[in-house]
């Protein structure tokens, strides 16, 4: 037993001593591959398990509920939040509740706390913590000596915007009314901390400033009487945490609603769906290279080990001939490679835990989460066992040759000399460039090399053609992106103010202008199986830009509707279905004809103005007074393909004309500037993943370049005796891969350029993505055969450099 | 045969290194190789007569002294310059044929023919002309180096050495491999073109072939034991054999 560890101990030794910087390569290669296996794992399960455990860390609730204007202290005719309490209990949705609590809050409320565009709420940290255990904790804290009344706590997320812990903070607060008075404050930023639901800049709720009793109390005296500016937070906790949170929320919004109460929101599902948004979106990205890469690194092994076996064949033939079992060399060549898969699996499943901090870094801007990932032993151990489990299978496989060949055979084999038998591009006869006809002829005749090659193109053009439209479309043009994952936005929209909603003169004025198209909608909150769904509904439909239709067709008729693809997987219908619309007691039947795509509202259904109608007479209302009356909105939106040089004169322009009547929001360059960042983050990614590929493929042509190399080394002796420059050899063999590499990425750039989207967009389904309306074009396809031409020949041609370095009598005496 | 030096070699000396032992192969050689010669390098088994053949043809470089080959001081040429130097003016012939096997004989002409700068219509007439002489048919050309005899292939690999008419045709044991006929066949080639003026350099250590050379160098121990000038070669020239069988005789082979 001791002498058969030691035999093979000597042939591992062997193995590794004999293919040195081949077996480099390939452990370069593994190491990829596992990096990012565990980079895309990481960012795919542990960043939601992150999130969720927060939930449990805080003992936090699962839904937020903040009503506005409810307090205890006024009394305006309105239900006080006591009585708001004891009204959600009693509601029909309490038995999945297990409690309810609230907080006062001051400050918030539309537009009368401001920072940076969004609301503020301000809440007493003594109140926070007498809600009895830790909703929140402070992560980050400018000197503990220092007593909290002296600064106030901001949510962590604020880190990413420029404010840092000690340094002050600004915020001005409004007065209501028709002109409001200012008020500035100014406090040391005392720390941040971290509360789920609250601290995440992606839910569009408010931003919770937590202050010392004194800073409360100042500022409470300052809104005084002013109950509008009060409002009542509450922390609502289910007793099973697998219930729908979103279905509930809808639930407590609409009783809110009922009893006048205006209120904002955030269910654990929705907060669990936006801030892992990105990171799921990326780590798709992530895991398709790395599948990717683990097929090419399946097929690596498959090589290795099959011209290893070549290679060695007499030597093998000898040694079975000496008396050693086929099961101890082949033990040899599968120990060699599981070692190696060991030696590069483990510390790129590290790398990639050590990366993943980073790359969710990318996009922490979005969802306000620090995440500093434990290793995770169990995710790391899966991946090494299916690494291992792969290479051990493809090992076990491509050794069988050993196995069942005689010493004799395996003695006569190695040593033969391939028996060709075509000749190629024969040089008297084909019209040429010496060195490219010998090239051809080199390529003709490595034929393992060439299917391993073109398979690993196929692969890599795939992906790399989706990145390349990916990165294409995103810097092409910002709002094309934004059309493409958001489609149906308008260039400009306008609301009537509640006040004098008469639209018809703003219409007018827009219509007149050069270039400009304008449809006019209204938008209404229904409810459709318990949810509540907003409805846009168009006079004129087909001249909407709506958003982009995954199956089925817009509805033309009174009796159809078209839903976002999200809700129809909740609801579990699809085209020809038919769905209930309600809208206060009157309810009707809707033929969904269409199923579109919206990541931003995903309860949302498109349906005309006359089927709107059926729920009510909104169009007569609409046309006999012009008034807003039953619907959240009304409003225009428009649309010019000159809109990004209009857009600063022309919201002036309108707002020193309309400005009492209408709200104007730039849709695109509000858009645009939302997703700036996310566009920045989304090229890093798409140019990450290309130069992955680019490694992948340089690693690739090294590996069989070497080989190459080894095994035609009589080849290059002989044209370097007979004159040919080291120059032209390392051309030669640099351009002989070409061939592959351009037949392999066209066969997979073409489909990838092609279908690419639509997969992407299959597999980006569960976050509300059915199309990608991507650009493509033809020079796509061939702009990634040129990348990964050029990246293969200048891989080649330098990793050939060694030829330049060897005397020719060591070539041919070889 | 001129009295012109093709090539000279001053104080050569190549050493190997193996194993962090440093193996002197070649010790201070002085030789002055001649136009028109066909010089013969014999020797005991390691005595240096490849290493030699090699570090003055330009297929590898000496660790010291200096080699002048056809006007040209080769020592301070890097790989490339002496690839481009190997192919103005060298040819070279293996006792291992070294043909490419992937390509057919023709092919394996052609690719060095067609590194230089005479065109491919040029090159290919000469190849054929070349084969014509070596007696090797059309049909055989198009034939891939594992379809013909060792004879036929060597002498294919003679036409390659010779196909862009090089000043010196270095010749590595040319008959080690191959049967007495195929030797002949091939030694008669060497005569052959060394009459129409052909200098040829030829390491062997086979007393038949050795016979063909004007002059005999015995290498021992990395260094020239003897020299043994036999004069132009003649068929049947029994004199030579015995003069030839002496030198050895007192060089200890």
């Amino acid at each position: 037993m001791i002498n058969k560890i030691k035999r093979l101990y000597i042939l591992i030794r062997s193995n590794f001593a004999k293919n040195k910087s081949r077996l480099l390569v390939f452990l370069f290669i593994t190491l990829i591959c596992s990096t990012l296996i565990s980079l895309g794992a990481e960012l795919k399960i542990g960043f939601k398990s992150f999130i969720e455990s927060k939930f449990v860390k805080y003992d936090s609730s699962d839904i937020i509920m903040i009503a506005h204007g409810v307090s205890d202290g006024y009394s305006s005719g309105k239900i006080g939040k006591n009585k708001l309490k004891r009204k959600l209990l009693s509601d029909d949705v309490t038995e999945s509740v297990d409690s309810i609590e609230y907080i006062e809050s001051v400050a918030e409320y539309e537009d009368f706390g401001a920072w940076e565009e969004r609301a503020i709420s301000i809440v007493d940290i003594n109140e926070l913590r007498a809600l009895g255990h830790d909703r929140f904790e402070i992560v980050e804290k400018y000197d503990s000596d220092i007593p909290e009344g002296d600064g106030i706590y901001l949510p962590a997320y604020m880190k990413y915007t420029g404010h840092n812990v000690g340094e002050d903070f600004e915020f001005t607060l409004k007065e209501r009314g028709n002109d409001p008075k200012e008020t500035d404050y100014s406090y040391k930023i005392a720390g941040f901390y971290e509360m789920p639901l609250f601290d995440s800049p992606a839910i569009d709720i408010v931003t919770m400033l937590i202050v010392p009793d004194e800073i409360y109390k100042e500022i409470e005296d300052d809104i005084g009487s002013d109950h509008g500016r009060h409002s009542s937070v509450f922390y609502i906790t289910l007793k099973e945490k697998n219930t729908d949170t979103e279905l509930l929320t809808t639930r407590f919004n609409k009783m809110f609603s009922d009893n006048g109460i205006s209120s904002g929101s955030c269910s654990r599902d929705n907060y669990v769906m936006i801030c892992t948004f990105y990171p799921s979106f990326t780590s798709v990205f992530f895991l398709v290279v790395a599948v990717i890469a683990a097929l090419i690194m399946m097929i690596m092994t498959g090589f290795r080990i099959s011209t290893e076996i070549e290679e060695n064949l007499a030597e093998y033939g000898s040694l079975k001939g000496g008396g050693m079992k086929s099961t101890e060399i082949r033990a040899s060549i599968i120990l060699t490679f599981i070692i190696i898969t060991l030696a590069a699996a483990v510390p790129g499943i590290i790398a990639g835990w050590l990366i993943t901090p980073g790359v969710s870094d990318i996009f922490a801007f979005h969802s306000g989460q620090i995440w500093k990932p434990e290793f995770d032993l169990s995710l790391s151990l899966t991946i090494l066992l299916l690494l291992l489990a792969s290479v051990l299978i493809i090992s076990v496989l491509t050794t069988i040759r050993i196995a069942v060949i005689s010493p004799l055979s395996a003695i006569r084999e190695g040593i033969a000399a391939h028996n060709f038998r075509r000749n190629p591009f024969p040089l008297d006869k084909t019209k040429g460039g010496l060195n490219y006809l010998l090239a051809l002829k080199l390529y003709s005749i490595n034929m393992k090399q060439n299917m391993l090659l073109i398979i690993s193109c196929i692969l890599i053009g795939l992906i790399g053609s989706v990145a390349t439209v990916y990165g294409y479309n995103l810097a092409a043009s910002p709002s094309d992106l934004i059309r493409c994952i958001a489609p149906g936005s308008p260039d400009m929209s306008f609301t009537m103010k509640k006040e004098g909603g008469n639209d018809s003169p703003v219409k007018r004025y827009l219509e007149s202008l050069d270039n400009v198209h304008c449809v006019e909608f209204q938008l209404h909150r229904l409810e459709c199986s318990d949810y509540e769904v907003y409805a846009r509904s168009f006079d004129d439909i087909d001249n909407a830009r709506l958003s982009l239709l995954n199956e089925g067709r817009f509805p033309k008729h009174a009796n159809e509707v078209a839903i976002n693809v999200i809700f129809a997987d909740a609801l579990r219908v699809g085209v020809g279905d038919t769905i209930e619309l309600k809208k206060d007691n009157k309810s009707m039947g809707y033929i969904v004809t269409g199923i579109y795509q919206d990541t931003i509202v995903d309860k949302c259904i498109y349906i005309t103005q006359r089927g709107m109608d059926r729920l009510g007479d909104f169009d007569g209302l609409h046309s006999k007074n012009n008034v807003y009356i039953d619907y959240e909105s009304m409003g225009i939106e428009m649309y010019s393909p000159e809109m990004f040089k209009l857009s600063g004169e022309l919201e002036d322009d309108l707002r020193s004309r309309f400005g009492d009547k209408i709200d104007i929001s730039d849709c695109m360059a509000s858009a645009e500037q939302e997703t700036k960042v996310e566009i920045v983050a989304f090229k890093t990614i798409a140019i990450l993943i290309m130069a992955i590929l680019g490694t992948l493929s340089a690693a690739i042509i090294v590996l069989i370049a070497k080989t190459v190399m080894i095994s035609r080394r009589r080849y290059f002796g002989i044209l370097s005796a007979g004159g040919f420059p080291s120059k032209m050899l390392r051309k030669q063999l640099a351009l002989s891969f070409i061939p592959n590499v351009i037949i392999g990425t066209i066969l997979g750039a073409v489909p990838g350029t092609i279908f690419g989207a639509d997969v992407v967009a299959r597999l980006l389904r569960y976050v509300g993505v059915a199309k990608l309306n991507m650009r493509t074009c033809w020079w796509m396809p061939v702009a990634d055969v040129i990348f990964f031409s050029l990246i293969c020949f200048a891989a080649a041609y330098i990793i050939s450099s060694k030829l330049k370095k060897l005397s020719v009598y060591e070539l041919v005496s070889e | 045969m001129s009295e012109e030096v093709i090539l000279k070699t001053t104080n050569l000396s190549k050493s190997f290194s193996s194993g962090g032992a440093i193996q002197h192969i070649l010790k201070n050689l002085n030789i002055e190789i001649y136009k028109g010669e066909f010089l013969v390098i014999m020797g005991s088994s390691g005595a240096g007569k490849s290493t030699l053949l090699y570090s003055v043809s330009g297929m590898d470089k000496p660790s010291l002294g200096e080699v002048v080959c056809c006007g040209e001081d080769i020592t301070k040429y890097n790989m490339d310059k002496l690839a481009d130097f190997r192919s103005r003016h060298c040819g070279f012939v293996f006792q291992q044929i070294n043909l490419v096997g992937s390509m057919s004989l023709m092919d394996n002409v052609l690719t060095l023919g067609l590194l230089g700068k005479k065109s491919r219509r040029e090159i290919v007439q000469r190849a054929e002309a070349l084969f014509e002489k070596v007696d090797i048919p059309a049909i055989t050309r198009a034939k891939f180096p594992n379809q013909v005899s060792g004879g036929e292939a060597q002498r294919s690999a003679i036409v390659r050495a010779l196909i862009n008419d090089p000043d010196i045709l270095f010749a590595d044991e040319p008959t080690g491999a191959l049967n007495a006929a195929n030797t002949q066949a091939v030694l008669d080639i060497f005569t052959e073109f060394n009459r129409e003026g052909q200098t040829v350099v030829m390491v062997t250590h086979d007393i038949k072939s050795a016979r063909r050379g004007d002059r005999i160098i015995y290498l021992d121990d990395g260094k020239i034991a003897g020299e043994c000038r036999l004069g132009r070669y003649m068929s049947g020239d029994k004199d030579r054999h015995d003069r030839l069988g002496a030198f050895l005789a007192e060089m200890g082979w």
